[in-house]
Formats: C-alpha cells, sequence, structure tokens
C-alpha cells in the first residue's frame, strides 16, 4: 500500500496549487463583469446612492486599493483561515458556509440514495431482461429523468405530494418528509444516465469469460451477479457518482429556490448577482476542496475495488 | 441474456421487496408528519370555536415572504435585513398616511420653523421599549446620533442636519441648514430614521455600541428566527397603539414565486404578495379559482416607463419621443399581458403619488396615424420600402434594453412594443441583460437608446425619484432627461415651504414632461396579495415596507 499512499498524498498537496489557481482566476472573472459591489449594495433599496456614499462604502470594503493588492490582502486572511465577511450581510463567510452545508450534504444524500434507489434495480433488470417489459421501463424513465427540466417536476411534485395529497410539506426543511420531494427531484434527474450506463456496463461484464466460468461453476446466479458481476459493471457508475456528488455538493440553485431549501446554492448565486466578492471567493475555495477530495476518494475506491489499477 | 429461472424469480422478489420498502419509507414518513400537522390545524381551532378565549388564545398567521428577514441584524440605523419586518418592529417619529400625508407616530405634533430649517417634534409620552426601556427625547437623539455621521448615508436629513437639540424629556428639535419639504417623509421611511432602544446596543446607550437586539417600540418583536428560513413575531406587549388582533406572525421564507402560490393553495402560508415576495400574474387564475384564497389588489406607487437615451440624435428630436408615445398600445398592454392587473400609465407618477392630480395627470394616448405623421415630419420616411423608415440614408433603429430577472414581464411588454415601433417604422432591437449588466447600461455607460424602467415607491415619490433621475449631481448630467427648466422647477419644488407653490411647481414639471415627452409612460403596475378566506381585517398599507396594516388582521381559526 505503500506508493498507493504516496500517490494519495501526492494528490492530497496538489490541492494547494489548484486552490491558488482558482481564487486567482475567480477573483479576476468577477472583476471583468459589469457593476460595482458598493453600489449593488446601496442600491439593495432600490435608490439611487449618491457618489459620495459610493465612495465611503468602496472604501469601508476596501474596494478602493489596486486589484492585485486586494486580492493579496485576501489570499493573507485566508492563509490566517479567515474567509473574511459578507459585503451584502457583514456576516463571516465561513460560518455561512458552514451553517448552510448540512442542508446541502443532507440533500446530496438523500438524492445520492433516491439515484441509487431508482437506478440500480431498473439498471440490473434491463440489463437482465434486455427487450423486455422492464428493460423497455429501464428507456422511458431514463429518457424522462434526463429531459425533465428540474422546476417543472419538483412544481409536479410539489402540486400533486403537497397541494393535492397534502402529504409532504410544500416548502422548507423540517423533518424527514420534507427531503423526499427535493431528493426524488435530484434523484430522479441523475437516475436516468446511470440506469443505461449500468445496464450496458453490466452487459459488457456478464458477457466476460470470468462470469462463464462462474456459471461453470455452479454458483447462483444472484451471487454471480452481485459479487462477481457488479463490482466490476459499476466501476464507470462510479466515476460519474463522484462529479455528480461534487456538483451537487455545490448545491442545486432551481431545487434549492423552488422547495426554499436552505443550502449552498441559493447563497452562491445570491453572492454571484450581488458581487459579493468576499462571498463568491469563499464559495469557490469550498467547491474546489470538495472536488478535489471527491476525485481523491473516487480514485481511491477504484483503486480498492478494481486489483488491476493498483498493479500500474 | 438466459438466466436460471430458479434465480430469476427470486431476483424479482427482490427488486419487489426492494421496491416495497421504498414505498413504505416513504409513506412512513410521510403519513406521520400528516397527522402532525393536520393536529396543529385542528388544536387552534379548537380554541377558536370559543370566541371569548380567542381573543387572548393563539391567533397565529403565516405569511410567505421571498428572502432572509435578518432578524439577528435588524439595526433601526442600519440597511440590513427586512425592510417589512424593519417597519414592524421599529417606530419613526411620524408615518406615511395615503397618498403621502404624514401623521403622527411617535412624534405626537411638531411645529416647522418659518423658514423651514428647523423642526420640533413633541413625542408621545408614556411610550415603552418592548424591554420595557422608557421612549424619550434621548432615546430619539441616541437613534440618530448612531447613524447620521456615516458618510454612506445619502438621506437629506443626514446631510442637512446641523443639530440635534433636546429640549426636555418629551421634547427635541432638529435643525437644518436648508428648507426642504420632504424631511418629514422621510423621517417617515423604515430605515434608518426609526427608534432603537438604547438598551439594543452593547455597552447600552453607547452611539458606538454593537447592536445586539431588535429592541422597539413597534407593535411586534421578534421571537426566534432561523436564517434563510422563518422568522417568528409576537405583538410586543408594550406597544404604545392599538394592540394587534394575532398573537403571532410567522414569516416563511419562499424564494420561488410558484412556490408561494402552492404553499398558499396547500394551506401553509395564508398571506402572500406584494413587496413581501410578489406572486405571479399568471398565477392569478389560479387563485381565483381556489375557493379557500381572495385575490387582494391594491393600487401601487410606481409606474414602469421607458427612457430615452438624450445622447442619440434621433431621439433628441422631440417628434420622434411623441410618435413612439403614440406608437404604443398601453391599454393592451395592461389587459393582453398583464391580465389586466394595473393601469394604462398617464404620465410619470400614479394618482397615488403626492402632488399627482387629475388635472396634472396627463399622457400621450395611442394614434398610429399621428404617430407615423410626426415621423414623416422629423423627415424620416420609407424609401427603399423595407418597412423602416430613413432619413438621409440612415435607418431608424434603436437599441432597447432591459432585464428579465426582477421584471420577468418586460420580457414581453418589450416585445409587443418592439412590434409595434415596428409598425411605425422604427426598428427596435432588443437586449435583454442580466440585472448588474443593465444597471450599469442605466447608471455609468448609457449604452441604449430605449431602457426599461421604473421609479421609485411611495415615500420616494415624487422628489426623491425626480431629484435622482431627472436632476444633475456634482459629477453628471440627469439620468433619463437632461433639462435645464425642469431641474429650476423641482429645485423650487423640494425647497418650497409653502404647498400652493409646491404644487404650482410639481404641475410645471408634469407639463413640463409632457410637452417635451421627456420618457415613454407605460404602464401602472398593482400590488397583488393572495389571502386566505380565514383571513380577516385585511387592509392594504400604503408604503412597500408596512403593505399590510398588521394589526388589523385577524385570523378565523
Amino acid at each position: 500500500m505503500r506508493p498507493i499512499l504516496r500517490y494519495l498524498l501526492q494528490r492530497l498537496l496538489q490541492l494547494f496549487p489548484v486552490l491558488l489557481g482558482i481564487s486567482g482566476i475567480t477573483f479576476a472573472l468577477m472583476r471583468l463583469t459589469p457593476g460595482d459591489p458598493a453600489e449593488i449594495m446601496l442600491r439593495a433599496d432600490g435608490i439611487k446612492p449618491t457618489y459620495e456614499a459610493i465612495e465611503a462604502t468602496r472604501h469601508a470594503m476596501g474596494l478602493d486599493g489596486p486589484v492585485h493588492m486586494q486580492y493579496f490582502h485576501w489570499l493573507y486572511r485566508v492563509l490566517h483561515l479567515d474567509l473574511g465577511h459578507s459585503y451584502s450581510s457583514s456576516r463571516p463567510v465561513f460560518t455561512e458556509l458552514m451553517n448552510r452545508s448540512p442542508a446541502t450534504v443532507l440533500l446530496t444524500g438523500c438524492s445520492v440514495l433516491a439515484a441509487v434507489l431508482i437506478a440500480l434495480p431498473m439498471g440490473i433488470g434491463s440489463a437482465l431482461y434486455p427487450g423486455r417489459l422492464l428493460d423497455r421501463m429501464g428507456r422511458v424513465c431514463a429518457l424522462l429523468s434526463v429531459s425533465m427540466p428540474s422546476y417543472w417536476l419538483s412544481l409536479l411534485l410539489i402540486y400533486y405530494g403537497a397541494v393535492k395529497l397534502r402529504v409532504f410539506p410544500v416548502m422548507g426543511m423540517d423533518g424527514v418528509s420534507s427531503v423526499i420531494l427535493p431528493a426524488l427531484t435530484l434523484g430522479f434527474g441523475m437516475a436516468g444516465v446511470y440506469i443505461r450506463l449500468i445496464r450496458s456496463s453490466l452487459l459488457d461484464v456478464l458477457r466476460m469469460p470470468y462470469i462463464k466460468a462462474a456459471r461453470a461453476k455452479g454458483l447462483q446466479e444472484w451471487i454471480i451477479i452481485t459479487i462477481h458481476a457488479l463490482r466490476n459493471a459499476l466501476l464507470p457508475s462510479l466515476t460519474l457518482l463522484g462529479v455528480n456528488i461534487a456538483g451537487l455538493l455545490g448545491g442545486s440553485v432551481i431545487v434549492e429556490t423552488i422547495f426554499s431549501w436552505p443550502g449552498i446554492g441559493k447563497y452562491a448565486i445570491e453572492a454571484i448577482f450581488a458581487k459579493d466578492y468576499i462571498v463568491i471567493q469563499g464559495y469557490v475555495l469550498w467547491m474546489a476542496v470538495v472536488v478535489v477530495l471527491i476525485n481523491l476518494t473516487v480514485d481511491w475506491l477504484h483503486l480498492l475495488l478494481d486489483p488491476r489499477i493498483r498493479l500500474r | 441474456m438466459r438466466t436460471h429461472p430458479k434465480s430469476t424469480s427470486l431476483f424479482t422478489k427482490s427488486l419487489f421487496l426492494m421496491f416495497l420498502v421504498v414505498t413504505m419509507g416513504i409513506s412512513g414518513c410521510s403519513s406521520r408528519n400528516y397527522s402532525s400537522t393536520s393536529s396543529a390545524r385542528s388544536n387552534p381551532a379548537a380554541s377558536g370555536g370559543a370566541a371569548p378565549i380567542a381573543e387572548t388564545g393563539d391567533k397565529t398567521l403565516t405569511v410567505a415572504i421571498s428572502a432572509d428577514a435578518g432578524i439577528d441584524q435588524l439595526d433601526a440605523g442600519a440597511y440590513k435585513g427586512s425592510m417589512n419586518v424593519h417597519a414592524m418592529i421599529y417606530d419613526g417619529l411620524v408615518e406615511y398616511g395615503e397618498k403621502g400625508e404624514i401623521l403622527p407616530s411617535l412624534a405626537e405634533s411638531w411645529d416647522i420653523s418659518e423658514d423651514g430649517k428647523s423642526y420640533t417634534f413633541h413625542l408621545r409620552q408614556g411610550v415603552k421599549f418592548s424591554d420595557g426601556t422608557e421612549f424619550n427625547a434621548d432615546a430619539v437623539k441616541f437613534s440618530f446620533e448612531r447613524w447620521i455621521k456615516d458618510p454612506a448615508n445619502s438621506l437629506n436629513v443626514a446631510t442637512a442636519m446641523e443639530s440635534l437639540v433636546v429640549v426636555d424629556e418629551h421634547t427635541i428639535t432638529m435643525n437644518f441648514n436648508k428648507a426642504y419639504y420632504p424631511f418629514l417623509t422621510e423621517l417617515s421611511f423604515a430605515r434608518p430614521v426609526r427608534m432603537i432602544s438604547p438598551s439594543a446596543v452593547e455597552p447600552a446607550g453607547d452611539i458606538n455600541g454593537t447592536f445586539v437586539k431588535a429592541v422597539g417600540t413597534g407593535a411586534w418583536m421578534a421571537e426566534s428566527y432561523t436564517t434563510d428560513q422563518e422568522a417568528v413575531l409576537v405583538r410586543n406587549p408594550n406597544y404604545w397603539g392599538e394592540m394587534p388582533k394575532l398573537s403571532k406572525i410567522i414569516m416563511k421564507v419562499i424564494p420561488d414565486p410558484q412556490s408561494r402560490v402552492l404553499a398558499l393553495q396547500s394551506g401553509d402560508v395564508e398571506l402572500a404578495g406584494g413587496q413581501l415576495g410578489k406572486i405571479p400574474i399568471e398565477s392569478v387564475p389560479v387563485i381565483e379559482a381556489d375557493s379557500s384564497l381572495s385575490l387582494q389588489i391594491a393600487p401601487g406607487t410606481n409606474s414602469h416607463f421607458m427612457i430615452f437615451n438624450y445622447h442619440t440624435p434621433a431621439l433628441q428630436d422631440l417628434n420622434i419621443r411623441k410618435a413612439i408615445n403614440l406608437a404604443m398600445n398601453k391599454k393592451s398592454i395592461v389587459n393582453d399581458l398583464m391580465n389586466g392587473i394595473g393601469q394604462e400609465a398617464k404620465g410619470l407618477f400614479p394618482l397615488t403619488v403626492p402632488y399627482v392630480t387629475e388635472s396634472n395627470h396627463t399622457w400621450y394616448g395611442y394614434d398610429k396615424q399621428e404617430a407615423k405623421e410626426l415621423l414623416a415630419a422629423a423627415g424620416y420616411k420609407d424609401s427603399d420600402g423595407d418597412g423602416i423608415a430613413e432619413k438621409g440614408g440612415i435607418p431608424l433603429e434603436l437599441n432597447f434594453v432591459l432585464q428579465q430577472a426582477e421584471y420577468p414581464e418586460w420580457k414581453s411588454i418589450s416585445e409587443l412594443i418592439q412590434s409595434e415601433l415596428r409598425e411605425i417604422g422604427i426598428a427596435v432591437n432588443l437586449q435583454v441583460l442580466e440585472p448588474n449588466a443593465y444597471y450599469d447600461a442605466l447608471w455609468t455607460s448609457k449604452a441604449y437608446d430605449l431602457i426599461l424602467y421604473r421609479t421609485y415607491d411611495d415615500a420616494y415619490n415624487p422628489h426623491a425619484f425626480l431629484l435622482s433621475l431627472f436632476h444633475q449631481t456634482p459629477e453628471a448630467p440627469a439620468v433619463v432627461w437632461s433639462d435645464a427648466e425642469l431641474e429650476a422647477q423641482i429645485d423650487t419644488a423640494v425647497g418650497s415651504t409653502d404647498l400652493q407653490e409646491r404644487q404650482n411647481a410639481y404641475d410645471s414639471i408634469f407639463s413640463r414632461m409632457y410637452e417635451e415627452a421627456m420618457f415613454a409612460a407605460i404602464y401602472f403596475p398593482d400590488e397583488l396579495l393572495a389571502v386566505n378566506q380565514r383571513v380577516t381585517g385585511f387592509k392594504p398599507g400604503h408604503t412597500t415596507y408596512s403593505p399590510i396594516y398588521w394589526n388589523q388582521l385577524d385570523i378565523l381559526k
């Protein structure tokens, strides 16, 4: 395991240049887009602020210095573990991100669970009985999953689940039942790809000689499928799942907005509209860390599941 | 693929089992939740059955709001948190009534000096803040001094204030360096001019102290708050005015307009709309069809209009500006695009705005023929038969900038305007921008020929809107239209202490705008609210920050 450990450590160290690069690029990009954060903040009431008011606010925000100095100031603070305070709410960015992450992590977990619960049986069923009813259902399900916009699906689910049947709450994060509809929306949206992916990779694997060998050994079919075939067939899905989880942890603006879910996505998008540089920078750092760590975990899982990769 | 028949059935079974577990899981949690909500619903109903108990019993109203209430930052002297909640927790010296009438609030009466520069307020006696702290002239001085020196403030009461003198415990005088009639209007704003208890900061009574808790004299006080989820307000037991009938107002954050309508339909919230969080116009039929809801339409105080860029040569021609005004079918915009909600604009401000009267309220109607004639009079003619008029070989083509994020209805309105202008021979290119780029075009770059905009609301009209949009500043010329005569009239209006003189000045402002066709008036939107039928005593307020008379609301359980 030694070289593996070294490899993982190396990857972890790569995080730092990645963070530096990403923060530098967002810092520059944000300043290229039109709009002055001081003016936007003062205009939050819809009133045109005076020149003096804008200048005073710019000074208070530290926006009156040269851009590179602003970046270095920010970097200096981050190295002292201080992500700064939001321009618009003056709340500490780190606390705000941490306050919102449980909701996002919960929704991510439940969405992935929903996707797995839909895709796994559907995908396996489609592969085992290609062309039969289950396979056709899988096709229709996959088609709907990728083509139904999430805002429409969420509104449909709220309308039938909360308004008509009154089984779920319309909005907010309040108890187990409140996570079901948003998780179902996100999970269903992801499931389609996995249904097709699991189907095709399982079909490939089932054609492998080692499956034939297992059958020849007289193993029961369900053991062959679950233990021998799935382990290999799920590898491509695992990679994709890593990407999807990272995306979900970044927040899902539409679903969060429609279900009034207090997650990270809405926080980030509001910061972008308000040009709240400090929040955007903090969010980007958070996302970079999440993506890198998840990729690392996926790689590590590959190493565990597939000895062939370990040999390389 | 052939599989073993025995294992097949096993697999099917396990699939079915899995499905069963999932469904049971879902229905399990959900039925539990349903019973809990229904018991919550039936509980107050039981106590509401007996009318006398209901007076003192728990009467809770749930309201949908579009953004976080920010109660933990609701400093009376700052611009943070929800303005609506601000106005519920804190009172001002005066209050903004119908058509801008200034009503007493914490000040029972006031005297204005002859020169209009000195205001003396006689404060209401026996008023206590929600935590029991005495309200007096020192508390007023404290409230003002906390923010009045902040250069980020552009209110005239702040920039023009020379001194704030406590005369006695219940009298305070404000001295200003100029006469400006809207001082009183500014004092009715939701912030930063309202009164906060000296005990709300740490150390108590220190004007540089840190804000700790929202303590005001208003009818409501904060009970609990969860960021981005909800704010709970309860009656202030020390309130000086008529006690609210409701005992509690829960404000639930629901950012999506469609979800607000669904929450109304499901009964999760009992009131939504207006400035609390808009209800989409396309949902009007849904609300009207729902027997548990009633639609409330309150006349608004702002207007949506089109700005002409005075640097665009073609638009410097009065005939063209008139032609554009005449080519737009404003009735059709209201009736066909806005579901009949709102009014055709007859000038810059609707009649709900102070100094706007029936006699100074005139604008161009809809007359395509006259529009074409005016275009011809301006020298524009379609000589090459492409439908676009030209002058000196240059076709009349205008860039029309708008944004959709804050006003989704602008898209369809601008498309209608585009087709109507096309009919008289003006080519219009629509540019839908994201809000920051849009405001940059409006305020700074002026990168537009035509741009859609709206006036401010209630207490900012007409003076503050005219001053910031039709008047130059030390740094820049006027935003909407630059006209020296108009600017002089605005100066006269805001500096005058005589009501009649002021009215005359506003009359001439509005008539000059009309004569010069300084903009294209479009429509006056109405405020749209939806209320559950169980809610009684609904009365719309006169400002965006007090959209409802909260204290008069009641709920039948």
